[in-house]
């Protein structure tokens, strides 16, 4: 199954990746509606963190969620929210162990990556090409 | 629908003393007619700053504009401008900062923000979903910027937040003062940070979620995606910024003689190898930095290792401040230079303007125009390490010699008097880049020439003198040289592009179009640059500047260059009156650099004209 890989070392924060995720989910452009959020901390230890869905086997967002709305991409083996189903309690955000869910940043719905259906958007664009896709 | 692509359609509109809160839609003309960040605020500057105002009078305007690409994915276009009345020159005064602030300004719903009054008490502004708030800063008055960024941060629980803000030095007043955002993104030069503090507004934080439209976002992408990789990441013109960031201009600077040292004694620095790109490389980088949006990453995160400078660290030093923090005050300490760096961006100093001055003073001290009675019982001298690395505290908080210093060159010169004017280097009172003309003539017409005092940022002739094929010394061709890069750039900081992307006009056109879906050639982009230029020059007119303050300092006329490839070199009087001719008559200016009549009719400009309607004041835009 493809699964999303980093080098965070090669990180420079530019944030291209969530704004492409943010275009390629939401048709619009704003870098908080992403499903990879890059995080930075500076001066120290003056570093930047990576952050996204690893598609885990234990998958507490979906044992979290009441409403029905992770839906299984049998293909990839992966857990994609339905927009249409989620209302935006963020129970699955809570019960993430690896922060890798995130509310909208109007908080209509809860954001986790989905593989973009296995060309993930986020990898043609990193410029410092620190995104890669697993076998 | 003009403005429901690209831009966010509304102005927010921040009335400090009458502690009012409006919000009006952008104007759809004005946007049309001058884009966005530059353009489009200094159209809104001239209809609303009041002629001759003080600066520091609460009717000043101070604005912060983004543009019609900002907050998408286009490459390399993270940043935003500061608008306002310079109190440094008393002209035009547009400041660019990268970071994440701008936008995230866009996404809170904004185009643009315009301030105008005094608070009360120190406040700062708090800008979220489509709205805003003015709240008690007294808790960060007086604190510098990295406490100021990280208490807000805290305050509203969420790490996404940015803030630009003044540190002491613009709330002291320093006419050097700048506005920061993410610890080392500053609108620079030209004092904004002090037109900050004259508001008692000590920051400015947002944070946004609302999107950015575009007409077509699959095409869009799909542009995007060829322009990064064809235009950003394989132009060879970026190379450099990709692979150095610009402290690779340290070497070829010190190699033609343009590298300012000692106060611009000479062109040619013996240390230059302990302050070059390959110094920092092996020595100081940490990490490459990218602004919002940037596939270039040109910073230099930077730490000091040395047991004086052991984890002091810095986003630079870029060329600037190695030049002018570094071989001009004559520190071949590179770890030097990230303390003092650090310490004017903490504090809220321009380094460019902060070299300047200590390397002035520096002069003065070993010249014995200045003692230690003078210097707070510093042993000034050039390279003196330990007297170098206290002064951005003493100018942040005008103590002593900081005093004297924090209001630039031009302003301590008169205060000592004594002819110390032969030891200054600016234009309209904002100090010297680090290109000395002396031995690259077109850079003398740049400085006189920029809308807001001498700043490479508006023409770069050194990239085809210095650093090119051209003759360093002729006054031939370079008036030519500068009106092109100025009707270039003048589109260039309205899309609010970064410069260290060479993007020429074919693809600022597909830019502008592909957000706005307004259509656009080469030709319609020249003509809004043009337009631009103009503009802004009719503002400073307005404020009384023509010919007469277009000027070449006396150092480059009188004082030789000493060493190096440019030894014995000046700038001829009479070359530099050629260049400035030439430079009018190419914009179709008269003989006294005023717009002509004719050639704002020509630009839709006509109702500005000098002698044409006076503008009538509105508080609102059409």
């Amino acid at each position: 199954m493809p699964r999303l890989r980093k080098k965070t070392e090669l990180c420079v924060g530019c944030d291209l990746c969530s704004m492409a995720c943010s275009a390629h989910h939401s048709r619009s452009f704003n870098a908080s509606d992403a499903c990879i959020l890059i995080d930075e901390a500076f001066p120290s230890p003056g570093a930047y963190k990576i952050r996204y869905c690893t598609q885990c086997v234990t998958h507490e967002c979906v044992t979290a969620c009441s409403f029905d709305a992770f839906k299984l991409n049998e293909e990839l083996n992966v857990w994609v929210i339905d927009r249409a189903l989620c209302v935006g309690c963020g129970a699955c955000v809570t019960a993430c162990p690896h922060d890798g869910a995130y509310m909208e940043p109007n908080g209509r719905y809860a954001l986790k990556c989905d593989l973009c259906g296995g060309h993930p958007v986020c990898i043609d664009v990193c410029p410092k090409e620190v995104l890669s896709l697993t076998k | 629908m003009a403005l429901q692509y690209g831009y966010m359609g509304k102005v927010l509109r921040v009335d400090l003393t009458k502690e009012r809160i409006s919000i009006e839609p952008t104007s759809e003309q004005w946007a049309k007619e001058f884009i966005g960040g530059k353009g489009l605020g200094a159209r809104y500057f001239y209809e609303e700053q009041r002629p001759k105002l003080d600066p520091f009078d609460p009717e000043t305007v101070l604005a912060f504009w983004t543009g019609p690409v900002t907050g998408t994915n286009a490459p390399v276009f993270g940043r935003h401008v500061v608008i306002t009345k310079s109190p440094a020159t008393g002209t035009f005064l547009d400041s660019y900062s990268g970071g994440f602030w701008g936008t995230e300004f866009k996404f809170a719903g904004f185009d643009g923000l315009i301030v105008t009054g005094k608070a009360k008490q120190p406040s700062y502004l708090w800008v979220h979903d489509g709205r805003a708030e003015i709240r008690d800063a007294s808790h960060l008055w007086g604190k510098p910027i990295d406490v100021v960024e990280e208490t807000v941060r805290k305050d509203e629980g969420d790490p996404r937040v940015r803030t630009s803000a003044i540190g002491p030095a613009g709330e002291n007043l320093s006419r050097i003062a700048l506005i920061t955002n993410e610890l080392y993104r500053h609108a620079g030069r030209g004092g904004a940070g002090a037109v900050m503090g004259s508001k008692n507004l000590k920051a400015i934080s947002v944070r946004g979620n609302k999107s950015v439209q575009v007409p077509d976002i699959d095409k869009f992408l799909a542009l995007m995606l060829e322009i990064q990789k064809k235009d950003v990441l394989d132009n060879p013109d970026n190379a450099a910024m990709i692979t150095d960031g610009t402290p690779i201009l340290v070497d070829p600077s010190n190699d033609t003689g343009i590298l300012p040292t000692r106060n611009f004694q000479s062109g040619t620095f013996e240390g230059a190898k302990r302050i070059n790109t390959e110094f920092l490389k092996q020595n100081v980088l940490v990490r490459r930095m990218a602004c919002f949006g940037c596939a270039i990453a040109c910073s230099s995160f930077t730490r000091g290792k040395s047991e004086r400078f052991k984890g002091v660290s810095v986003e630079g030093p870029e060329y600037e401040t190695l030049a002018m923090c570094g071989s001009n005050c004559g520190i071949d300490d590179i770890e030097a230079v990230i303390q003092f760096n650090r310490d004017c961006d903490f504090l809220g100093l321009d380094t460019i303007s902060a070299g300047n001055v200590v390397a002035f003073a520096m002069e003065l001290y070993e010249k014995g125009i200045l003692t230690k009675k003078e210097t707070n019982g510093l042993d000034l001298r050039f390279g003196n390490i330990d007297a170098y690395v206290e002064m951005p505290a003493l100018i942040a908080h005008r103590k002593g010699i900081g005093d004297l210093l924090a209001d630039g060159t031009k302003r301590a010169a008169e205060k000592v008097g004594k002819g110390t004017d032969l030891y200054t280097c600016e234009v309209k009172g904002l100090e010297y880049p680090a290109y000395d003309p002396r031995g690259s003539v077109g850079m003398a017409l740049a400085y006189a020439t920029s809308d807001r005092g001498a700043c490479h940022l508006r023409a770069w002739p050194v990239a085809q003198e210095a650093y090119g094929n051209l003759d360093p010394f002729t006054p031939e061709g370079k008036a030519a040289i500068c009106v092109e890069d100025q009707r270039r750039t003048s589109v260039k900081w309205s899309l609010v592009a970064c410069d260290f992307y060479a993007i020429l006009y074919p693809n600022m056109a597909a830019l502008y179009s592909a957000s706005t879906g307004v259509p656009a050639d080469v030709e319609h982009m020249q003509r809004i640059g043009e337009r631009i230029w103009n503009l802004t020059r009719l503002i400073n007119v307005r404020e009384g500047f023509s010919r007469k303050q277009d000027t070449l300092p006396r150092r480059m006329i009188e004082v030789p260059l000493k060493g190096g490839k440019t030894d014995g070199r000046t700038v001829k009087p009479d070359d530099f009156q050629k260049m400035l001719s030439d430079y009018y008559s190419l914009w179709g200016w008269d003989a006294n650099g005023i717009p002509t009549k004719k050639r704002l009719e020509a630009l839709g400009l006509g109702a500005l004209a000098p002698n044409g309607h006076p503008p009538k004041r509105r508080k609102k835009a059409g």
